[in-house]
C-alpha cells in the first residue's frame, strides 16, 4: 500500500468510526438517560414496558431481578384504592360508609371532634379527611413535626398507626380540605382490617393478589396488624404491571370482573375535594404538579386540570407515584403500561423527557 | 477549668437525657433519634429480608434515608431475622423484625 492509499484508508476508517459513534438508536438514548444518570441524582433500578399485552422492554440493574419485590412507597396508595374497589365489588363496603361505624376501639379519638365521625370512605379516597396531617419527608425542616415520619417510624405512632392518625385535629369539616397524605390512605387499610377481621393477615391476597396471580409481593404492617396502605408495599415490576393491566381493562382481569363497573373511571377521574379547593382558593393550591385522581395521579396540570401536565404523554395517562421515583404508568389510548423503579434521592427523573424517549423508542422499533 | 468543663458536660448530658425522656412520654411525639433509629432499622430489615440485597448494600442504603441515619449502628441477627438499631444513647434502640415473605418487616 503506497502513502496515498494509506491516507485514504485511514481517512475512511476515521470517518466510518465517527459516524458509527455519533448514531445512537432511540433505545440507546432511552437507556442512556433512564439508566445512566446516577451523577445527576437519580438512578433507575428497573424499567418494564408492556405494549398491547406484550413485554417490549425489560431491564433490571443493581442486583434487582424480575422477581425482586422492590419498595413501592406511595405507589402503595393505588394498590390500597384497588383493594377498596375489590371490597365494594364483593359487597362488603360502600364509598358512603363512615369510618366511625367501622373502626373498632377508637371511640375516644372520634369523640375528640364530632366532625371526625363524618369521615367516609369516599372522603379518604379523595384524600379529603380534613385531618391536620403534615406530609413531609427527608426535606422536613424538623423531622419530629412530620406526621408521616412519626407515623412510619415514631416509637408509639408506628405501633398503632390508626390511633395516631385519628389523634390529629381536624382543619375543616370532613370532605372539605384536600391534602395528599399517607395517613388518609393508611386509614383505608385500617377500614379493611375491620371489614375482614377473620382474614386481616391475608385479605390483600384473598381479594386481589391471588386473583392477579401476583407472586412477588410483600405488604408490611404496623405492630397492631394494620397494613401500611399509604407506603409499605414491596412488589416486583411484573406483578405491579398486572395492576396496570386490570385498570387498562376497566377492572376486568383475564375475563373476570374484579372491580365494580365505573370504578376505574371513579379512581382515575379528577379528585372532587381537590377541584372544590382549587375553585374556592386557587392561590393556596398553586404548585407545579399533576392533578390528583382518587389514589392515582392524572396527566393534568394541577393548576389548570383542563390541560395536560406532560406534553409528551397522552392526556388519558394516569399513574401511581411513589417516593424516589417509583412509577406505575397506564396509558389506555396507547394500550401501554410502564413500570419504573428507582432511587431518585437528590432529584427526580424528568418525566417529560422520559415519556419522550420512551415514545421515540416505541415508534422507532415499530412497537 | 477542667471542673467547669466537667460541669458543662454533665449538665448537657442531663438536659439531653431529660429532653429525650420528656419526648418519649409525649404519647405520639417521638424524638429525632427515635425516628432515625426506627427508620434505619426498618429500611435495613426490608432491604435485607424483603428485597434480599446484601448486608453491605443495605448498610449503605439505610444510612441515606434520613440525614440522622448516618449515625446509626445496626445489630443484624440472621437467625431471628431482626435488625436492632441504635442512634445516640441506649434508649433510642429500635428493632425491626421480619415476619415472613408476605408481611415483610415490622417495627416492634
Amino acid at each position: 500500500m503506497d502513502g496515498k492509499m494509506k491516507k485514504l484508508f485511514f481517512s475512511a476508517l476515521v470517518l466510518s468510526l465517527a459516524f458509527s459513534n455519533s448514531y445512537e438508536s432511540s433505545k440507546q438514548l432511552m437507556e442512556n438517560y433512564i439508566f445512566s444518570n446516577h451523577k445527576k441524582g437519580f438512578q433507575t433500578d428497573a424499567l418494564l414496558i408492556i405494549r398491547d399485552g406484550k413485554t417490549v422492554y425489560e431491564k433490571y440493574v443493581k442486583g434487582y431481578k424480575s422477581t425482586t419485590p422492590h419498595y413501592a412507597w406511595s405507589v402503595s396508595k393505588a394498590m390500597t384504592g384497588t383493594l377498596i374497589g375489590r371490597a365494594i365489588y364483593e359487597g362488603d363496603l360502600s364509598l358512603d360508609d363512615r369510618l366511625s361505624d367501622i373502626l373498632k376501639g377508637y371511640d375516644e379519638e372520634f369523640a375528640s371532634d364530632p366532625r371526625k365521625k363524618d369521615i367516609t370512605v369516599d372522603h379518604i379516597m379523595n384524600w379529603g379527611s380534613s385531618l391536620n396531617y403534615l406530609e413531609e419527608y427527608e426535606e422536613a425542616e424538623k423531622y419530629t413535626d412530620s406526621s408521616v415520619l412519626q407515623q412510619l417510624y415514631g416509637k408509639n405512632a408506628s405501633k398503632d398507626m390508626t390511633r395516631y392518625l385519628l389523634s390529629h385535629d381536624m382543619v375543616a369539616d370532613a370532605g372539605k380540605a384536600w391534602r395528599y397524605t399517607t395517613g388518609d390512605t393508611t386509614l383505608l387499610t385500617s377500614v379493611l382490617k375491620d371489614v375482614y377481621p377473620e382474614d386481616q393477615d391475608n385479605y390483600p391476597w384473598t381479594l386481589l393478589f391471588d386473583e392477579l396471580q401476583m407472586e412477588n409481593v410483600t405488604w408490611e404492617r404496623d405492630a397492631s396488624g394494620t397494613f401500611v396502605g399509604g407506603s409499605h408495599l414491596f412488589v416486583s415490576a411484573r406483578d405491579l404491571a398486572k395492576v396496570g393491566k386490570l385498570y387498562l381493562n376497566d377492572g376486568v382481569y383475564d375475563g373476570k370482573r374484579l372491580l365494580p363497573e365505573g370504578y376505574v373511571e371513579y379512581s382515575t377521574g379528577l379528585n372532587s375535594v381537590y377541584l372544590e379547593n382549587l375553585k374556592n382558593d386557587p392561590d393556596s393550591m398553586s404548585k407545579k404538579a399533576q392533578s390528583p385522581g382518587r389514589q392515582w395521579w392524572l396527566n393534568r396540570d394541577f393548576n389548570n386540570p383542563t390541560l395536560p401536565l406532560y406534553k409528551n404523554a397522552p392526556k388519558d395517562t394516569f399513574m401511581a407515584v411513589g417516593h424516589w421515583g417509583q412509577l406505575l404508568i397506564v396509558i389506555p389510548s396507547e394500550n401501554l403500561i410502564i413500570v419504573r423503579f428507582g432511587e431518585d434521592r437528590k432529584a427526580r427523573i424528568d418525566r417529560e423527557k422520559m415519556f419522550g424517549l420512551i415514545f421515540d423508542f416505541l415508534n422507532e422499533e415499530g412497537l | 477549668m477542667r471542673t467547669l468543663i466537667k460541669i458543662i458536660a454533665i449538665l448537657s448530658l442531663t438536659l439531653y437525657v431529660g429532653a429525650e425522656i420528656k419526648m418519649s412520654q409525649r404519647s405520639f411525639h417521638s424524638s429525632l433519634t427515635d425516628i432515625g433509629s426506627g427508620s434505619s432499622s426498618k429500611q435495613m430489615c426490608s432491604c435485607m429480608f424483603v428485597m434480599k440485597q446484601s448486608e453491605k448494600f443495605c448498610r449503605q442504603f439505610s444510612k441515606e434515608v434520613l440525614l440522622i441515619d448516618i449515625l446509626n449502628r445496626h445489630k443484624v441477627d440472621l437467625e431471628n431475622k431482626t435488625i436492632t438499631t441504635t442512634i445516640g444513647f441506649f434508649f433510642n434502640k429500635r428493632q425491626a423484625k421480619f415476619m415472613g415473605e408476605k408481611l415483610g418487616c415490622t417495627l416492634i
